[in-house]
Formats: structure tokens, sequence, C-alpha cells
């Protein structure tokens, strides 16, 4: 290729740059303005407590169940989390490890165990903690809902 | 949201001051770049607070704000005394993509500071470890070393930079990860535009710029939560900051581009990968260029390795498993050969995630920018570009090679945020690429109009005959 041709394609090289970061952005603009502004319809009335919970609407959590646990649960406390496993409601992930994986972000800063034998408290959602075998000490059940705050007797 | 916002903003203020500090102490006259120092501050704070963590050392506003007043003086002690002093043009034109710009990261944090975190990945992992580093304190608790606790294998500088925001506020809010998200992006626009506009006239600058952060897909990963934005800014930031060097060799840039590649290292594992592969696509242009540069640019690049080692260490310390792949199995035949159905699916669920519209037209420009490199005989800046482009993507397909996940899952769960960076580091090394060809192109705008002038006021100049 020529000097001068070349010369020719490098400038309008140049120019069609400035003419598609300029048509990208008249693209994505109007989208990302639009996205923004559902964000704002959907959330600006969203409360501190609102913000927390909604992990738990979003992946069909039952947040009673959490409420109720946070409210048993000491700083130092090890709890294990005893749900039957079941039908997923998040695509991968089953029902029983769901629950662990909200408690351990939601449950903080009382620490997840593995094994109910590592367990100062077992909490229970839709089954009797006292299936587990384990000796029991105190057992709070939140009303008639099926969630249990049970302390492992030492 | 929750907590103290004063905390919040002076949080923010420190960060400007300990990057002026250090950009400063590196030789950039940094208080002029308000982008670039707080973008700087932030890695170099994030860098900290991820090492001092694994010790169960923990930053707060006490602790930055002592750490800005000593690296303030130090910097003002070693201040040069015959300083040049940096003259920018005016140029009204240049500054006009930044006001949408600045219209639309306004709007954008107006309309995420009530956001929860909704995305799995949001709460479950980052929500997780940054509140348990918050309530928690350091590293030595089931939270990051106990299999009751999946995933572990995410290095901490994102989860870290989060717990100081709730020590700023003294409450977890997780608005923050949102508000603090689009303040990064803010940051990033004008660090960018610092690093691009002393190369890059600043027009063609900012309406890249533009283009990178209204894109959706930035905009929408802004207020997921998660970790890859802020993974893609450092990414972006410190492989446009090797562009720059190997073009104009200033040792300070040099070391803003570890500084930012480090940050990425220890961000997420695939800014690991990134770096690797600007490391690589960096020395490998300079064996084949200027041999003479190597052992800086090695140098360099040595000192981004390096910031993973403490954390590579806890991992083995602490026996801590990555459940979805072994790195090990990269570089075991047998394994990649029982495997290898998985690149295809691979390489083309990555491909149609990176030209897919989310991103506007920003793999246009990186091409237009190639090209550009190509035709204007920029071979060295073309070598780096591509092999950079070329190593990440091959880097990520390695990566979903390798991994245990059914390829289809893992693309699915992550293939849209894992491409991010790459998409944005194309386009924004595309200005420094067609730099000389769009130079070319105003003169010759400018020669054209001058001569019209020229040729409009030749009549009334031609002298009047006698009469």
């Amino acid at each position: 290729m020529t000097e001068a041709r070349l010369r020719t394609v490098r400038l309008a090289l140049a120019g069609l740059l400035a003419v598609t970061a300029l048509a990208s952005s008249l693209k994505s603009y109007p989208e990302s303005w639009r996205f923004l502004h559902r964000e704002h319809a959907q959330f600006s009335g969203y409360t501190a407590q609102d913000r927390l919970e909604a992990a738990a609407y979003a992946n069909g959590i039952p947040i009673d169940a959490f409420n109720f646990f946070r409210a048993h649960l000491r700083r130092d406390d090890r709890y294990f989390i005893s749900a039957p496993a079941s039908a997923s409601f998040t695509p991968g992930v089953d029902r029983s490890a769901t629950l662990q994986t909200f408690g351990r972000y939601y449950l903080l800063p009382a620490i997840a165990v593995t094994t109910p034998a590592q367990a100062t408290v077992v909490l229970s959602v839709g089954t009797d903690p006292k299936a587990l075998g384990l000796p029991l000490g105190q057992t709070v059940r939140d009303g008639s809902n099926p969630f249990w705050v049970a302390q492992v007797a030492r | 949201m929750s907590g103290s916002l004063v905390g919040l903003l002076y949080l923010q203020v420190l960060y400007v001051a300990i990057g002026a500090a250090l950009l400063q102490l590196l030789g950039l006259r940094g208080w002029r770049r308000l982008g670039l120092t707080y973008m700087a501050g932030l890695a170099a704070v994030g860098l900290l607070a991820a090492e001092l963590v694994l010790v169960q050392i923990t930053l707060g506003l006490v602790e930055l704000t002592l750490l800005a007043l000593v690296m303030g003086v130090t910097a003002f002690l070693r201040r040069p005394r015959t300083a040049a002093r940096e003259h920018r043009k005016r140029d009204l034109l240049g500054l006009a993509p930044l006001a949408p710009l600045v219209a639309l990261l306004g709007y954008a944090l107006v309309a995420v500071g009530r956001r929860p975190l909704l995305e799995f990945d949001g709460w479950a992992i980052w929500g997780m470890k940054a509140r348990a580093l918050y309530q928690l304190g350091g590293t030595a608790n089931p939270v990051f070393t106990s299999d009751a606790y999946p995933p572990l294998q995410h290095p901490v500088l994102f989860p870290s930079l989060e717990a100081i925001g709730f020590r700023a506020m003294g409450a977890f809010d997780p608005a923050l990860f949102h508000v603090q998200l689009v303040l990064v992006a803010a940051a990033f626009s004008f660090a960018l535009l610092d690093l691009l506009a002393p190369r890059v006239p600043l027009l063609l600058a900012g309406l890249v710029t533009l283009a990178i952060v209204s894109a959706a897909g930035t905009v929408q990963q802004l207020s997921n939560g998660l970790a890859d934005a802020p993974l893609a800014f450092f990414v972006v930031l410190g492989v446009v900051a090797l562009a720059r060097w190997l073009e104009t060799d200033e040792t300070a840039v040099l070391a803003c581009a570890a500084l930012f590649l480090g940050a990425a290292a220890l961000t997420k594992s695939e800014g690991a990968l990134f770096a690797l592969a600007a490391a690589v696509a960096l020395l490998g242009t300079l064996a084949a260029w200027n041999r003479a540069r190597l052992a800086r640019a090695g140098l360099a690049m040595l000192a981004v390795l390096a910031v993973l080692v403490p954390w590579r260490a806890f991992i083995a310390a602490h026996h801590l498993p990555n459940p979805e792949y072994s790195l090990g199995n990269a570089a075991n035949p047998g394994y990649l050969s029982d495997h290898a159905g998985r690149v295809g699916p691979a390489a083309s669920g990555l491909a149609e995630r990176i030209a897919s519209g989310r991103f506007g037209f920003l793999v246009a420009l990186t091409l237009l920018g190639l090209a550009a490199a190509l035709v204007s005989r920029r071979y060295r800046e073309l070598a780096f570009a591509g092999a950079w482009l070329a190593l990440s993507f091959l880097g990520l397909v390695l990566v979903y090679w390798i991994s245990s996940v059914p390829v289809h899952l893992t693309l699915v769960w992550s293939g849209d945020r894992t491409v991010t960076a790459i998409v944005l580091g194309g386009a924004a090394l595309a200005p420094l690429l067609a730099a000389p060809a769009w130079q070319e192109l105003e003169e010759d705008l400018t020669r054209r109009r001058l001569s019209r002038r020229a040729a409009l006021l030749a009549p009334r100049q031609r002298p009047q005959s006698p009469r």
C-alpha cells in the first residue's frame, strides 16, 4: 500500500474510532439511565432493615426464622442449622444449602459449624431439633411456626 | 444509608490524601489529579488492609488518618524544589463528554444508595466476608479458615475495603457496596483520563471513557455489589499505565501500573491472571524491542507478584481448598486431554459474552485501536495490547477448562462478569494505540480549515487596482 493510501486509512480509522466511541455512548447511555431509573424506583423506599432482609426474600428464605434465630444467638455461639434437604430455590443450590449460606451472612458474628457435635446451639427449620439425637438444653419454638432454637447440653 | 455519612465522606478524603502523597513520592504531582490520587489511595489502602488483616491488624479512620499524616509529611519534605508546573491547555470541547458522564454517575449514586445486596455472590461471598471482617476483626476465625464458610479461595482486598467503610460509618449497611462502587467508578473515569490525556487529545479520551463507563455492562455491575467492577477498573488502569510507560518511559507511571495490577491480583483470582498476562505481554514486548528496559519492568512485575505471597502463604498454612479448580491441572496434559471437550463451549461462551451488546461498541473500539496501531506502525504498542488481550482471554478459557463445575453452569454464574476487564481494557487501550493517527487527523483538519479561511480572505486582501 502506498504511503498516501496508508495515511488515508489512518485518518479514516482515527475518525471512525471517535465516531464509534460516540455511537457506543449514544447506544448505551439511555439503556443505562433507564436501568438506574428502575433501580431507583424499586429500592428508594428501602430501610436499613429491608436491605439486610432483601437477600432472603429474593431467595425464598423464611426471614422470620432467621430474625427469630438472631434474637436468640449470642456473639460467641457456634450454631448448626438443621433443615431437611429439599427442592431448590436457587439454581444449583438445594434448600438446606441456601439456608446454611444465608445463615453464614445474616447470623454473624455467631459462627456456623458443619456438624451438630461442634455446635453450642441448634437452629432448626421445618424439623424438630430432637430428631438430631443430641442432648439438648433449653429449646424455644417461635409460636406455632416450625422454627426452633435449642441449646446443646454439655 | 444507615451509619455516619460524615465518617464515610472523611474516609474518601483520606483515600485522596494517601493517594496524593503516594503519587508525590513516586514522582507524579498527585494533588492535581483527583481521579488518579483517589484510585492510587484506594489501591494502596486496599493492599495494605488485605495484607494486615492476615495478621489480625484492622484499619479504621484513626489508623488511616495517621498513615495520611505520615505519608503527607514525608511527601512534603521530599517534594522536588523546582518541580516543573504542568500546564494543561483549556479544551472546552474536550471536556464535553464529561458532563453526561458526571450526570450518569451522580444519578447512579442516588439510584443505588438504598439498594440491598441481592445477587447471590454479593451477599453470600463478599457481603459475608466484609461483615465478618467488620464484626470479628481479622481472618483468624472460621469465616476465613473453616470449610463451613465456602468459598475460601477469594482474596480479601475488596471485603477489607468494605469493612473499612463500615468502620467509618459505624454500622453494617449493604448499600455501602453500591455507593462505594459508584465512587470508585467516578474516580476510575477521571484516573483513566489522567493517564490518557497527556498522550491522547482530551476529546478522544473523554469519548472513550464515556463509552466505557456508560456501557450497560459496566453500570449494571456497579449495582450488583460484586468485586468484578473494581477488579476491571484496577486492571484497566494497570494495563493503560503500562502502555503509556512503553511509550514514555516514565518510572512513576510504571510504579502506578504495578500498584493497580497488584490491587487487581488481590481483588479476585482472575486479577492475578490478568496481571500475569500483562507481565508476560510487557516483558515479551520489551525483549523484542527494548531490552534495556527489561530489568525495570521485571522488577515492577515482581512487585505485583510479591503482593500475592502473604495471601498464598495464608492459603497454604490453612490448607484452604479451591473446590472449583486445581491450578495444577492446568499443567497436567492427561487432565487437559480428558476435559478437552470443555474448551469449545468455554471459548465460544466467553466470546459470545464479550461480543454481547451489553458493552455497546467497546469491542469495535478495541479492534479499531489495534488496526490504527498497525497502520501507524506502532508495532510495540500493538504487540503489548494484542498479547495482553489474547493471553487474558486464553487464560480465562484455561480456567473454565480445568474447572470441575459443569461448563454451561459456570458460564451462567460468572461468564458475564469475568470478561469485563478484557472488554474495558481493550477499549481503554484503543485511544493510546490510535493517538498518532488521531493527531494526524487533527492536523489535517486544522490545515484544511486554515486553507479554507485563507481562500475566503484572499479576495478581500487583493490589492485594489489604481483608478
